[in-house]
């Protein structure tokens, strides 16, 4: 079963992932890596890259087409948007909200850095595919899940799975 | 008109902001009188951002209230590669810099701030060199304003001229509150000891009044002052209509500061309340980071060396005391300290991030029981070679032409000038390295033995942090390029290492991190391998140190599996006579006393063999031992204390699913009003039945009939069987060996060896089987 | 703080998993002598780490190999020895008996 998300210019796509999903987003994108370079920005720590490197054989070529970069704190992360120069391969942002969700920043901090990440979304979204994807809060408070609701009205499309998938399918993105 | 001037020599006690302006010194003088003086000190900040945005704060800043002197210029930032522009701020008073800071934060958010939420205590040790118990020369007017200031020693001298004379009043309860309600106190000082009452509470407080009054003392030295004892006397003050002179600085309110818990160091951690005094100093004997390792003097130490207040120093963790000395370096170098961590990492491709997110080496230990063999160490390997190979944020992947090459990274390090990390880190080192040579030959009657102690215990946490904190998200100088650099050194050195212990015919038996386990047939002695310590020396430019030659040493497989080795599990004996353990039972905290107990004498009973072929012989000294342990137990003779288990509760009680031992324990904590937070420990006993334990905090003490003896005699077999398995017994050959009176000696113990010879090498057969020794483990055979 | 990447060994019990299935299917003495195969893997984890293979299976598998030839290099010499041994009897006769 493939899911094809319908990409236009200027819209993002936000998928909205239990936590236990992610691999077969990185499965996906390392499929990509087949066709050309992409970016992957992992605001979790969830970028495995021995799972990148079984989705492509472990071919090195590919894994050298697949681009890194890791923020652990959402300054970073925001550092991380503003630094990436304008889209010029597919961008893959992981579990993008996991840093926002720290409390130990405040909360007014939170939603003014991630206003701008959104204006960096819209900058990079408008020549590539711009691919978010999130988990809904551990800790479900008021403050989290408003950031998550700041999202989904900022996305182009909202794609969420109810139901577990029966086995983990390839998704076609792009 | 001249002011009459006095010159005081004497200690420096605490630096403060005074909420009158400027900054109040204590001065422990050579006159015995602790000085009170105050200096006028400004404090400067920096802004930077687009021009008007800078503008608008300029104007904001000249229309407000506080008084600020305001410039444009340009200052380097460590992140970057140009200097940058910026606003500088001089708050005239030290005490409204902070509430302005955090205005100007709220009003102008998108803007970058530096040296902004810095430590007084810090801003004033870079200018002027100062640091806790520095030796000083002041010159003060006949107001205390201090005129002149010079800094006469230096954190980094091994032995400070002269050791302040400071009072120290001890406050201990005389239980442990968590436990019951304290009803007296125990006072201390000079040569005196009381006991007082704590009821009726206003003799209490007019006695302790007194007390402070009369003595004046220095430091209050106490048990669970943070977490009790001074809330107390605070609250039945208050009651009272009393007032307790706690503070030497009269008019200023103790600082409290609430209790927390946080995940750090891959645990989760709690740290009690604390409450900080003015003029004199409060630590808490059971709220002190680390305090059981290294006292009062390693306390000293750090302030010295981190130039952070004595109060501070002894509560926070290593991490902040890394980060205040970067944070003294950069500003005495003109460095901007950045508010926030800002940098995120250069984007790496999948396969660099495979070859560079990896820690030390960790090796599988050839299990089993080897003779002779010599541990060498790199002597704290991360920082050496930060210093040593200039790893510091600024010079990873500079462009410069004296940038070379890291091998496996691809990544270069520019090593012309030195980095703020090694500048911080080469005199703590130095003073590490000189310390830890004196202690060698120190004779065991020096007076200066325990404090050299203490001072190397506390530079090696200092130090052991320095490396996590390089790579740390919110280190204020953290870079996650420099973090791998490091750890790809130490991997690559690591191996150099190992090739030239095998070049020169040595056979290495286990590899961690920054050190070696070898052996060669012939080598003995000391000099022995002093060619190997030369070689390394000479193939990877870091200093190694013999940390000892064992006269026989156990490498222990996994529990599960005795195939399996396990890298961090083994015990065995040096030549001295010391005894080395790691990882088993008795270096576990949540072992009860009376196991680890057992374990230990075990140990020093084989200890005390003369070498590996004797330790047969102390087969049956060990059996009556455990033996006479589990008749104990059996008999209901241990007392209670040593069955204590103690359990860190890792959770809060609802986010159990299925409850552990701890959770049990706090539980029951809980119905009586004791709440305990995660990072917290439980103390438990096991007992039969449901709900298998019995928390020892409770009112009660358990009964010692329903004492769990069956839990208990499993830990201690499993700890005898851990000591006794390199000699080959398994779990089932101890219980037959224990349970059976008839059972005699020699047991079969060494099993035949099987050693294979590679020409031109060593190399041991098969899983299980060491070398030299020839123990075998046993393991699942074919049926 | 930093690390991504699962551990050597984290990935080493993730590709045993990855077999259960088949381990489940073999005869018990066979499960025994896979798990024997897998122990043996476990003795070069550091250089399996260090390698930094993209497909660590495939160093995995060089491991078992390694240890498997060890063995060999073991037993032969054993028989060799054991065949010198032999032929040194013959030649001696049976009347100088020496022990084994």
């Amino acid at each position: 079963m493939d899911t094809y998300l319908d990409f236009q210019p200027g819209r993002w796509a936000l998928l909205v992932l239990p936590h236990g999903r992610h691999t077969d987003l990185l499965v996906a994108a390392a499929r990509l890596a087949q066709r050309g370079p992409l970016k992957i920005l992992d605001g979790g720590n969830r970028c495995n890259a021995y799972t990148l490197a079984r989705a492509t054989g472990g071919r090195p070529d590919l894994l050298r087409r697949i681009s890194l970069a890791r923020a652990f704190t959402c300054y970073q992360m925001a550092a991380l948007l503003e630094d990436t120069p304008g889209g010029d391969c597919p961008l893959f942002l992981l579990d993008f909200l996991a840093t926002f969700y720290d409390e130990a920043v405040s909360a007014r901090e939170r939603r003014r850095l991630l206003d701008g990440c959104l204006a960096q979304l819209r900058r990079l979204s408008r020549t590539e595919g711009v691919a978010v994807s999130v988990c809904p809060p551990s800790v479900p408070g008021p403050e989290n899940l408003g950031l998550l609701e700041v999202l989904r009205c900022a996305a182009g499309q909202v794609w969420q799975p109810d139901l577990p998938l029966p086995a983990p399918q390839p998704w076609r993105l792009f | 008109m001249t002011a009459r001037m006095s010159d005081l020599t004497g200690w420096l006690l605490e630096v403060y902001d005074d909420p009158g302006g400027g900054v109040v010194l204590w001065l422990l003088g050579d006159d015995g009188v602790r000085h009170r003086l105050h200096q006028d000190f400004p404090v400067t900040f920096y802004a930077a951002g687009p021009a008007a945005h800078l503008r608008q704060l300029w104007r904001y800043l000249q229309e407000g209230k506080v008084p600020v002197k305001l410039s444009r210029t340009e200052r380097r930032d460590l992140f970057q590669p140009e200097p940058v522009t910026v606003l500088s701020i001089e708050v005239e008073h030290p005490a409204d810099q902070p509430p302005l800071f955090q205005q100007l934060a709220r009003l102008f958010p998108e803007l970058t701030y530096y040296d902004a939420d810095l430590p007084l205590a810090l801003r004033f040790a870079a200018l002027h060199g100062t640091f806790p118990l520095a030796r000083c020369r002041m010159c003060a007017d006949e107001e205390d304003y201090l005129r002149e200031l010079s800094v006469l020693d230096s954190p980094w001298d091994l032995d400070p001229p002269l050791a302040p004379p400071l009072r120290v009043l001890g406050l201990e309860p005389d239980t442990d509150p968590f436990h019951a309600v304290p009803t007296s106190v125990l006072l201390t000082y000079g040569r005196s000891c009381y006991r007082l009452r704590l009821a009726p509470a206003r003799d209490f407080l007019v006695n302790l009044s007194a007390v402070l009054e009369r003595y004046d003392p220095d430091l209050l030295l106490t048990a669970w002052g943070d977490t009790w004892l001074l809330p107390e006397l605070l609250r039945l003050a208050g009651e009272s209509g009393l007032r307790l002179p706690l503070n030497r600085e009269a008019g200023r309110e103790i600082v409290q500061r609430p209790e927390r818990t946080y995940f750090a160091y891959g645990q989760v951690i709690h740290r009690g309340q604390q409450l900080h005094l003015f003029g004199r100093w409060h630590i808490d004997k059971y709220n002190a980071v680390m305090y059981h390792d290294y006292g009062l003097e390693g306390i000293f130490e750090l302030a010295r060396v981190t130039s952070l207040p004595i109060q501070t120093v002894a509560r926070v963790s290593p991490g902040t005391g890394i980060s205040s000395m970067q944070i003294v370096t950069a500003l005495r170098q003109g460095v901007l300290v950045p508010w926030h961590k800002q940098q995120a990492e250069c984007p790496k491709t999948a396969l660099e991030l495979m070859q560079t997110d990896q820690g030390g080496l960790v090796y599988q230990p050839t299990v089993g029981l080897h003779r002779d063999v010599a541990e060498v160490d790199f002597v704290s390997m991360y920082p050496s070679i930060m210093s040593h190979f200039n790893i510091s944020p600024e010079t990873i992947g500079s462009e410069r032409p004296t940038a070379e090459l890291v091998p496996e990274l691809g990544m270069v390090v520019d090593r012309r000038e030195p980095g703020l990390i090694p500048r911080t880190l080469a005199p703590l080192l130095e003073k590490r390295i000189a310390i830890k040579t004196a202690l060698i030959d120190m004779p065991h009657w020096d007076p200066r033995r325990l404090r050299y102690k203490a001072c190397a215990q506390a530079h090696k946490w200092l130090l052991v942090t320095c490396f996590g904190y390089l790579g740390y998200k919110n280190a204020r100088f953290g870079r996650i390029e420099a973090h791998e650099a490091v750890t790809a050194y130490g991997r690559e050195i690591l191996l150099r290492a190992k090739e030239a212990a095998e070049d020169l015919g040595f056979s290495v038996l286990h590899l961690y991190v920054d050190g070696m386990w070898v052996k060669k047939d012939g080598c003995r002695k000391v000099a022995d391998f002093q060619p190997l310590l030369d070689a390394i020396l000479d193939r990877t430019g870091l200093p190694i140190a013999l940390d000892g030659i064992y006269r026989w040493v156990a490498f222990l497989a996994s529990r599960q599996d005795g195939r399996v080795p396990v890298p961090n599990r083994y015990f065995g004996v040096f030549q001295s006579g010391e005894i080395k353990v790691r990882g088993i039972e008795m270096r576990r905290r949540d072992t009860p006393a009376f196991v680890s107990e057992m374990q230990a004498e075990m140990l020093r009973l084989l200890g005390g063999a003369s070498d590996a072929d004797a330790l047969a012989e102390c087969l049956p000294a060990l059996q009556l031992l455990v033996r006479r342990r589990l008749a104990e137990l059996r008999a209901g003779c241990v007392p209670l204390e040593k069955l204590v288990v103690r359990q860190t509760l890792s959770r809060t009680l609802e986010e159990y699913r299925s409850p552990s031992p701890a959770a049990r324990g706090a539980l029951q904590l809980q119905r009586v009003g004791k709440s305990l937070r995660p990072g917290q420990y439980v103390r438990l006993v096991y007992t039969r039945g449901e709900p298998g334990v019995h928390a020892w905090d409770l009112p009660e003490r358990p009964d010692p009939r329903e004492v769990d003896v069956r839990a208990y005699r499993e830990l201690l077999l499993r700890a005898a069987q851990t000591v006794l398995e390199p000699l080959g017994l398994t779990r089932r050959a101890v219980e037959t060996w224990i349970g059976d009176a008839a059972l005699s000696l020699p047991l079969p113990l060494f099993q035949e060896q099987f050693a294979t010879h590679l020409p031109g090498s060593e190399v041991a057969s098969g899983s299980g089987f060491s070398m030299e020794c020839g123990v075998a483990i046993p393991y699942t055979t074919w049926p | 703080m930093g690390r991504t990447l699962p551990s050597i060994t984290q990935v080493f019990l993730e590709e045993q998993g990855s077999f259960a299935r088949f381990r489940r299917a073999l005869r018990r003495s066979d499960q025994v002598a896979l798990d024997d195969l897998f122990a043996a893997a476990r003795q070069h984890l550091a250089a399996a780490a260090y390698a930094a293979h993209a497909l660590p299976f495939e160093t995995f598998l060089l491991s078992m190999l390694l240890e498997e030839h060890k063995e060999v290099i073991r037993l032969r010499r054993l028989v060799e020895e054991l065949l010198a041994q032999k032929e040194k009897r013959l030649l001696e006769g049976p009347h100088d008996r020496q022990d084994v």
